[in-house]
């Protein structure tokens, strides 16, 4: 069983590596500055890295190590437009959905995990209803809230719905990571290097493992 | 015994064609709205060429003499009706009869004066139709071959409805028409045309070209069950083939 690994950890890790080489330990920054760095880096790599891995297969694949299943709150009836909405966990990364969000789907105990709900792209919204509809529910997305109908509207009143999507944020700092970890290497130096700049601090090189008297570095 | 997924069965749901599409062009759940909408499109494109099952109704005549469409149907393939031998009878398409009022309940008390002062009526002339005399099937000696005419019609396809004429001696007709596909939830197609859809959706988005489309759509009609060619057939064609003649 491998050591899980979360945010904290690689928190202390880039605090570390920053306050190492500094000549005092006035280096301040918070684990939530920290964080939002992190969280920036995450966002960043993933979207480069689901278009680089698209120029060389030929199509676009998010790596499932970003991918989480979050639990929504309730539906609620819009009472004016008669849609159903709640909210996503966070607004989708900058992907076209079906990569932003994986998949939403209903489940409960007894009955299993429901058809995929059919997504609807934000460009389609207003023309799709003048088209046939596809069986089940429909589903699109307004910033960090999706709305819902049904093709037969029928109320969707306390459906569970479950949302698969990437994320780069994390609820508690201490919750394991859900990223690969190939992909630590770029959010470390990207973080490394904003704060890097952030604060400008120089670095002395201290070679405190030299003798005393006159060195020279021998190779 | 209960069928799953894994099950080939004659009718396959329009939605798993739409994700084999999905599946094979790896896209993702955000194009399978756009791929189950070209898939629709597909199907509707098939359905006025070969994937169709006509669908035979018995409508009853209305009292003005004429038939209304059932509500399903996309074309009309046979009018007629149903003769001593579990035969379709067709109808003559007669285009002299007038749709003049035909969705009007009072047609028949409007065209009556007209009737009336026809010259077959005021010569009295008998009811005649080829072979029928009187609303009785008669095979008279000596009348030509050809179609047996049970009757009239003209079709009238902006108002669906079928026109007869006043006369009309049945109280039903058979109406035989390509209907709506089938909806259980999703729409069920025939498992020979699911390539051709896969086809049809590659092409629409760019994946593939109209040409494997139409090749594919040859294809599916080659396996069509009227024309796959079987021992049964042969068997059929020497039936109707043989004759009693003096041979030399």
């Amino acid at each position: 069983m491998a050591v899980p690994y979360n945010r904290k950890q690689l928190i202390q890790r880039i605090r570390k590596h920053m306050n190492n080489g500094f000549p005092n330990d006035a280096y301040a920054t918070s684990d939530n500055e920290i964080m939002l760095y992190i969280d920036q880096a995450i966002a960043y790599g993933l979207v480069g890295q689901v278009w680089a891995n698209a120029k060389v297969t030929g199509y676009m694949e998010v790596p499932d190590g970003y991918i989480l299943t979050y639990a929504l709150d309730p539906l609620t009836e819009d009472p004016i437009t008669g849609e159903w909405y709640t909210n996503l966990p966070q607004p989708p990364l900058g992907l076209p959905l079906g990569y932003s969000i994986n998949r939403i789907y209903s489940a409960q105990a007894g009955s299993g995990v429901s058809p995929d709900f059919f997504m609807i792209k934000a460009n389609r919204v207003g023309r799709r209803a003048n088209m046939p509809l596809s069986p089940g529910v429909r589903v699109w997305v307004k910033g960090k809230q999706i709305r819902c109908v049904a093709a037969d509207n029928m109320p969707l009143l306390g459906i569970p719905v479950f949302v698969d999507m990437p994320t780069n944020r994390t609820a508690d700092i201490t919750q394991d990571m859900n990223l690969p970890d190939d992909a630590i290497e770029a959010v470390f130096d990207n973080v490394v290097q904003k704060l890097t700049q952030r604060y400008q601090q120089p670095k002395d090189i201290i070679r405190d493992n030299l003798p005393a008297g006159n060195n020279t570095l021998k190779s | 015994m209960s069928l799953d997924t894994s099950d080939i069965l004659p009718e396959v749901p329009l939605l798993r064609i739409v994700d084999y599409a999905l599946d094979e062009c790896n896209k993702s759940q955000g194009d399978r709205d756009k791929y189950w909408i070209l898939a629709f499109r597909g199907l509707v494109d098939l359905m006025f060429d070969i994937s169709a099952h006509p669908v035979t109704l018995r409508i009853p005549v209305q009292p003005n003499m004429t038939v209304p469409f059932p509500p399903g149907c996309i074309s009309w393939t046979k009018i007629g009706i149903l003769n001593n031998n579990g035969e379709i009878s067709t109808l003559r398409i007669n285009n002299a009869l007038t749709t003049w009022k035909d969705l009007n309940p009072n047609r028949l008390v409007d065209l009556t004066p007209d009737i009336t002062d026809s010259l077959p009526t005021l010569i009295q002339s008998p009811f005649y139709l080829n072979y029928f005399y009187d609303g009785v099937y008669q095979p008279l000696f000596g009348v030509g071959g050809g179609l047996i005419q049970y009757g009239d019609c003209r079709v009238d396809d902006e108002n669906r409805v079928v026109v007869l004429q006043p006369d009309f001696k049945y109280s039903s007709i058979l109406f035989e028409c390509i209907y709506s596909p089938k909806r259980d939830g999703d729409y069920k197609v025939p498992l020979l045309l699911q390539e051709c859809l896969i086809a049809f959706i590659k092409w629409k988005d760019k994946q593939g070209t109209y040409q494997e489309y139409i090749a594919a759509k040859i294809e599916a009609r080659r396996r069509l069950p009227k024309k796959k060619f079987v021992l049964q057939k042969i068997n059929q064609v020497i039936r109707e083939s043989e004759t009693m003649k003096l041979r030399g």
